[in-house]
């Protein structure tokens, strides 16, 4: 049953442009920055982190994973998760492929794991796409960065990381960023359960970043008590690790929120699609 | 010496009722099909044919009675319905990929192999077309590709919704076929169809529902009362009925849009037309029984059967 739903999802239009899009975004960074002048300093995050990507391919997946990671992959496992069950039923194809000895716990494990990797997928290929064509552009070297809150006019506060340092921070960088995707995954995958249409399920997920993005606290400091709660505002905490020295607090926090959310998301869509009347 | 069991039923129906958003879509529900037989179910609109199929399936939940597929009960993910074709609300699969991909993919989810499918892109006879984008095909391709598909691992049980809706002639024709086939292969077939013309031609037995309920079923033959009624065509239908009630045997004779319709339980045709002709008045059609249709009309009343309620399930 899981090589059949790849075999429908992997050459959908949608699945490949998706992925192409994901890819020649890390590319298309890469070319504006040789372009613009690669000499620019960027800042990237809150912290801010201060960099020259001339001076090193590996800042351009820094950069790259900084500036996805609040919309377009959000949008994106919005797009894989929400068209999941509702792009079947859209089809017409859902009533054929429940209207058989198949539970339907096991055929939404099965939607939910294909949705999942391909999710996976998405995110994973940013950083690694843009690894790649850093490299290609402006070489593999140290990566130095400042930091933009303790420096000041006078003294600049720079950390030196080896490639090999920045592979690794980018790796559990990815995870994390990953896992603080899933939020928005598993609310477009109930949404996925409960309409036909699956632009719906996927415009719920992305209103979901949005809504957390609403409620930061560097917009509404008045709401700053919702904050620690939102589903995707947290998500920018591995830049801390470019800081000297490493922070990481806050990041347990945002990964049990993320757990919360998923199970509250995902127990509501096994629990309403276990006992749905499939009328579609 | 134990007797052999009785095998159940292929469809057991006791006592279904479905609400639907407050409506009662199915209402107290009683139908039985026997191994062999090719049921057509007829009905307006919104008579809860369509719900009455999907629970059958295993897609809605009753909320209440007792719904059994082979002695099994019906539910989602049923056993039973590895011996099940469908084709409901129309065909449904992946727009990009090929017919025959598709049909691929639904061989591999029922275990069956390569045989099955080269036999189900035969049956759904489309050509080289079988290599085509499924979303590049006609209406009438998807319903052949529909139609392989239901018969893929040649089911016991075929259960198919309005399977003509939005055919020609020549689809329709293919449909009916396939019902045939299906049925001399010895498959029990379940169909519900607004054409009633389908109906008569294809099924043993009829079954009209309307509002939830059922408001007749049985033998074809015996809903269009075979073997008691006569119609004829004359151009003085008048007179003709004149004749008609004087004469032994003949309980009704009713004059309707020209024709002339009498029932009785002890008819002979032959001597009616014996004594028509003596009466000097010509014959210009006859025929033995009602049409589906008539008895169908009679059954749910003629302004039911043009505007029932909205069909419960929610179109596209």
């Amino acid at each position: 049953m899981i090589w059949v739903e790849f075999k429908k999802q992997w050459r959908r239009p949608r699945t490949v442009i998706t992925f192409a899009a994901l890819a020649v975004f890390s590319v298309v960074l890469t070319v504006a920055i040789s372009a613009t002048g690669s000499g620019t300093v960027e800042r990237v995050g809150d912290v801010p982190l201060l960099i020259v990507p001339g001076t090193s391919g590996l800042s351009v997946p820094v950069i790259a994973l900084s500036s996805t990671m609040k919309f377009f992959l959000p949008l994106a496992v919005a797009i894989f998760a929400g068209e999941s069950v509702a792009g079947e039923a859209g089809w017409g194809s859902l009533r054929y492929a429940l209207a058989r000895p198949v539970s339907r716990a096991a055929y939404l494990a099965t939607k939910l794991f294909v949705a999942l990797v391909l999710s996976l997928v998405a995110i994973v290929l940013i950083p690694v796409a843009a690894v790649v064509a850093g490299t290609v552009a402006f070489g593999w070297h140290h990566l130095v960065i400042v930091n933009g809150a303790a420096s000041t006019a006078t003294h600049q506060v720079v950390a030196n990381f080896s490639p090999g340092l920045v592979l690794g921070y980018l790796g559990v960088a990815t995870a994390y960023v990953a896992a603080g995707m899933m939020s928005i995954f598993a609310f477009s995958f109930l949404l996925s359960t409960l309409t036909t249409r699956p632009f719906v399920a996927v415009a719920g997920g992305v209103s979901l970043t949005i809504v957390s993005r609403v409620f930061n606290s560097d917009y509404l400091p008045g709401v700053a008590v919702l904050n620690p709660y939102m589903p995707n505002n947290d998500v920018d905490l591995w830049q801390n690790f470019f800081v000297r020295p490493a922070v990481t607090s806050g990041m347990a926090h945002f990964l049990v929120l993320q757990v919360v959310y998923v199970v509250v998301f995902l127990g509501a869509a096994w629990i309403w699609f276990v006992r749905k009347d499939i009328l579609t | 010496m134990p007797t052999a069991p009785e095998p159940p039923p292929v469809v057991l129906i006791e006592g279904l009722t479905k609400r639907l958003r407050g409506v009662l879509a199915v209402d107290g529900l009683d139908l039985t099909v026997e191994r062999g037989q090719v049921v057509g179910l007829a009905g307006p609109n919104g008579a809860g044919k369509s719900v009455t199929l999907k629970i059958l399936l295993g897609l809605v939940r009753p909320t209440s009675g007792r719904v059994e597929l082979f002695g099994e009960p019906a539910r989602p993910g049923a056993p039973a319905l590895a011996r099940v074709g469908a084709l409901v609300d129309g065909p449904g699969f992946v727009p990009h990929l090929s017919g025959r991909v598709n049909l691929r993919l639904a061989c591999r989810l029922a275990h069956l192999g390569d045989a099955e499918l080269e036999r189900a892109v035969a049956n759904a006879r489309l050509g080289p077309a079988i290599d085509r984008q499924y979303r590049t095909y006609s209406h009438g391709m998807r319903y052949r590709l529909g139609l392989a598909q239901a018969l893929l691992g040649q089911p016991e049980l075929l259960i198919l919704d309005e399977p003509t809706t939005g055919l020609d002639p020549a689809h329709i024709r293919e449909i009916r076929h396939a019902i045939a086939d299906a049925a001399a292969a010895g498959a029990t077939v379940l169909f519900s169809s607004h054409v009633l013309r389908e109906v008569e031609q294809v099924c043993t037995h009829a079954v009209v529902m309307q509002q939830g309920r059922l408001v007749g079923a049985g033998r074809v033959e015996d809903l269009v009362h075979m073997t008691d009624t006569v119609r004829l065509e004359t151009d003085r239908p008048d007179d003709a009925a004149e004749v008609l009630r004087a004469t032994d045997g003949i309980t009704s004779v009713l004059v309707d849009d020209g024709a002339v319709e009498a029932q009785g339980p002890a008819l002979r045709p032959g001597d009616l037309l014996l004594k028509l002709d003596a009466a000097g008045l010509a014959v210009q059609g006859f025929r033995r029984g009602r049409s589906l249709e008539e008895a169908y009309l009679e059954l749910v009343g003629e302004t039911a059967a043009e505007s029932g309620p909205p069909e419960a399930s929610p179109g596209p």
